[in-house]
């Protein structure tokens, strides 16, 4: 559960001066930037809007389609979140997949809650899923069987249908970790691909270290990324990434050194697209926990931080979660605290054109997972019921109604590349 | 009014006999600066007019190649990148690359030295093609410590088809679209990159087979180089190199065929990092440009690979350039050249060409990159025809780097 949203399920109170809105509305200012830099961002609305509503010819539009998969033997699972989706552009690949958790209420409060995971292929039927994307179904020959298995992302395999996925395993594991077992510290990859001797797929441990290890991100080369956990009491989250070399059967881990300006405490991976980019959040040193979003692009780190509506313009919590081939992120913020009772839902964000712009799906608020090549969103919305459950949703968007655009031409500067010769002197433009 | 040496005390004589040697001194110093800089440096090689090579086979590798040095010092310097086949049929055989950190006084390099840096999850073969990673360039970081970074391609990368342009950053992979938004990432090699992490190399633009030489700064600022008048009408053209100031060299293709172009920066401002990510925005005139002519002034069949960032002499700058030619017997050799930009940047040189032949080598070698010591990585062809990578340092190579 990751560690902005996990506050999410417990207490919250819906938001009254929040109209209900299934569309895109309104636009924020999305500074990505130097810390001495100017907050505006490329392509970023003149001035300061004060009105939430859509923009017309400016804000991507969604339409938004709940999903509960149906599971043989399963009865309907109270929460759902969709976690990843992958891309229908790789030559071997013929349709999209999806991945998610579920769980019910009921195990959430007993000492050993009970998480499981699903993949799901899209299909040609349209109803009830939005038309020209096929609802998907379940196919747990591709899926990792067993509880505490927390699935995030999948890639397009070489010869589909076997795609791997990866996550990590939920917090309430017993097993130590080892190929088929499951451990409460352990990243995993899961390929699908039957073994020749008619034995069982494989589980992969991705560990770093001895503290726990997430996973969150894979793509087309089979590039993953995450964060491990490390230092004493493993009190600090490391971003890292995690390959296989073409002719080894050791797997690589490589930190992602985010620049010393940034005195970052804990840093976390969530997403990577086909060409190499990583999204993620860290927190700062001294910032209590405040998460700040950021990307890695070919040597250059910058932030990604969402501010608040107002005249102020004050910076948001913000976690970068995913990012596409074309480069747009999505990813989720939070309002600031009014008070010492409530904690404000997450909010949804979409880039277009660099700048990011308001996406909910309901109105207690949006977690957005993912976005593929397609610009199909996936993540989840909290319903209004008691238990504020995970209501999944996979949203499209349409080309005559606004979907969203890549980046405009870099203007901003990196704020630093990790190597050794990096200075903040060096990486003005 | 006179003045008279014997109306000065002794201490007043010797303080100005003192501040007049140093003017003399800085005087002669100004004097050899002011030479000539093609005779300056021709002093300068005939000190290191011999080579010691140093074999480099990638253990199990069937044929190994070196196409990049950088400049770390000490006891682990020079880092090379190269690639290599490796031994077997089939799936077996592919480019891989690696770097390895020396000193090079063995004939072969350990294998410990070696660190493979392959694109994950890439086929050895497609369409019968022998598939796999290129890098081509290695930058030298500050902390000798670092894991390096390096330039190169890749083939096919994530079954996405074609050759994709890709910077490794101590570790983290990533794949450099190709400019032109039309062509995706098809079709496009890195070949050069400095400390400031810009690469050259070149692109082929969507609906044309030409190659275009370009560079890229991060983040995904690219510009096209485009050439001055002097190199008229180039039809194709590549970046092979570029030094950490700015300077490139590479090829054009005009009328004539081929030729092997330099571009020395002006200023400090050069490659610029802004601009767009499909760039018209480079300026030639930032810097100034010559073409190579072998000594007889032939000006083809030469390919010009890198280029160090060389001595300052005053207003006078030099900068060695590397490559192959091949000479009227159909022999491809080695060489480094010097080239020069005055301090009214005129380019000069260019001609005094220093060839580099390993000695086993069977009517091939081909030098990849020169570092500022000069010391130069390549490889060469033997009579088994076998492919092996070389290291070669100037035999007054200690002299210089004192000198340094």
């Amino acid at each position: 559960m990751n560690l902005l949203l996990g506050s999410a399920l417990h207490g919250l109170r819906r938001r009254s001066r929040l109209a209900a809105i299934a569309l895109g509305a309104g636009a924020f200012v999305l500074a990505a930037c130097q810390a001495q830099t100017s907050q505006s961002s490329p392509g970023a609305l003149p001035g300061v809007n004060t009105n939430r509503s859509v923009m017309p010819n400016a804000a991507p539009t969604f339409s938004f389609v709940p999903y509960v998969p149906t599971l043989p033997t399963v009865p309907t699972p109270d929460n759902v979140d969709i976690t990843g989706i992958n891309s229908n552009d790789n030559p071997g690949n013929t349709s999209t997949r999806i991945t998610g958790v579920y769980f019910n209420n009921a195990t959430q409060t007993s000492a050993t809650p009970a998480y499981h995971s699903f993949i799901a292929q899209e299909t040609n039927t349209t109803s009830p899923c939005a038309t020209g994307w096929g609802c998907p179904i379940p196919d747990p020959s591709a899926t990792p069987s067993g509880s505490n298995i927390y699935i995030n992302e999948l890639s397009a395999a070489q010869a589909d249908p076997y795609n791997f996925s990866v996550g990590y395993t939920s917090p309430y594991g017993t097993s130590a970790c080892g190929d088929g077992q499951i451990s409460p510290t352990c990243g995993i990859i899961y390929d699908p691909t039957p073994l020749t001797s008619g034995g069982p797929s494989h589980i992969y441990q991705v560990n770093v270290g001895s503290c726990a290890t997430r996973l969150y991100g894979t793509s087309y080369a089979l590039i993953q990324v995450g964060y491990y956990y490390k230092g004493t009491n493993c009190a600090h989250a490391q971003a890292f990434e995690e390959y296989l070399p073409p002719h080894s059967k050791t797997p690589l881990t490589f930190d992602f050194h985010l620049p010393p300006s940034w005195n970052v405490n804990n840093s976390y991976a969530y997403g990577i697209n086909n060409k190499g980019d990583v999204v993620g959040a860290y927190t700062a040193s001294g910032g209590n926990g405040f998460q700040i979003g950021w990307e890695y692009d070919e040597f250059c780190y910058s932030k990604i931080q969402v501010t608040q509506n107002t005249s102020t313009g004050a910076f948001l919590s913000t976690q970068a979660r995913g990012i596409n081939w074309d480069g747009i992120v999505v990813g989720t913020y939070e309002e600031p605290q009014t008070n010492s009772k409530t904690t404000p839902p997450p909010n949804g964000f979409v880039e277009s054109g660099g700048t990011p712009y308001h996406v909910n799906d309901g109105t207690n608020g949006t977690v957005i997972n993912n976005i593929n090549n397609e610009d199909i969103i996936v993540g989840y919305h909290i319903g209004g019921g008691m238990h504020r459950d995970h209501m999944g949703f996979i949203g499209t968007c349409k080309a005559s109604a606004g979907c969203p655009a890549g980046p405009p031409p870099p203007s901003i500067s990196c704020a630093g590349t990790g190597d050794s010769n990096d200075s903040t002197t060096r990486r003005r433009p | 009014m006179r003045y008279s040496l014997l109306a000065f005390s002794s201490r007043k004589l010797f303080l100005i006999g003192s501040v007049v040697a140093v003017a003399a001194s800085l005087c002669s110093t100004s004097i050899r600066s002011g030479a000539s800089p093609l005779s300056h440096h021709a002093m300068r090689r005939a000190s290191t007019s011999s080579w010691h090579y140093e074999k480099v086979d990638y253990p199990g590798g069937t044929s190994t190649e070196v196409t990049g040095i950088n400049n770390l010092s000490g006891s682990n310097g020079p880092e090379i990148v190269g690639h290599y086949v490796s031994k077997g049929t089939g799936s077996n055989t592919f480019y891989s690359s690696f770097y390895a950190s020396g000193p090079y006084t063995a004939r072969t390099l350990p294998s410990a030295d070696f660190t493979d840096a392959s694109y994950p999850n890439v086929k050895s073969f497609k369409n019968g093609d022998l598939n796999g990673t290129q890098m081509n360039a290695i930058t030298t970081q500050a902390s000798p410590t670092a894991l390096p970074i390096l330039a190169g391609e890749v083939a096919d990368p994530g079954s996405q088809g074609g050759n994709w342009s890709v910077v490794y950053n101590q570790g983290l992979w990533s794949l450099v679209k190709n400019p032109d938004s039309l062509g995706g990432g098809r079709d496009v090699a890195l070949y050069g990159i400095n400390t400031s992490d810009i690469a050259v190399g070149y692109y082929t633009k969507h609906g044309t087979t030409n190659s275009t030489a370009y560079y890229v700064a991060p983040p995904e600022i690219n510009q096209d180089i485009t050439f001055p008048a002097t190199i008229s009408s180039p039809i194709a053209s590549i970046a092979y190199g570029i030094n950490n100031l700015g300077d490139m060299v590479g090829t054009v293709e005009v009328s004539s065929g081929w030729e092997s172009w330099y571009a020395l920066c002006k200023n400090s401002s050069c490659p610029t990092k802004t601009g767009s990510t499909s760039g018209s925005d480079f300026n030639p005139s930032l810097y100034c440009w010559g073409v190579l002519k072998n000594s007889s002034s032939s000006v083809f069949r030469t390919t010009a690979y890198a280029i160090n960032d060389g001595p300052d002499s005053g207003g006078t700058i030099t900068r060695e350039v590397a490559g192959s030619y091949i000479d009227g017997s159909g022999i491809t050799h080695g060489f480094v050249v010097p080239v020069t930009r005055t301090q009214t940047s005129v380019c000069g040189g260019g001609t005094a060409f220093q060839n580099i032949d390993e000695p086993n080598a069977n009517g091939v070698t081909v030098v990849r990159g020169v570092n500022d010591v000069g010391d130069v990585a390549g490889y060469y062809i033997d009579s088994s025809n076998g492919t092996h990578g070389f290291v070669a340092t100037p035999t007054g190579a200690a002299e210089r780097r004192r000198r340094r």
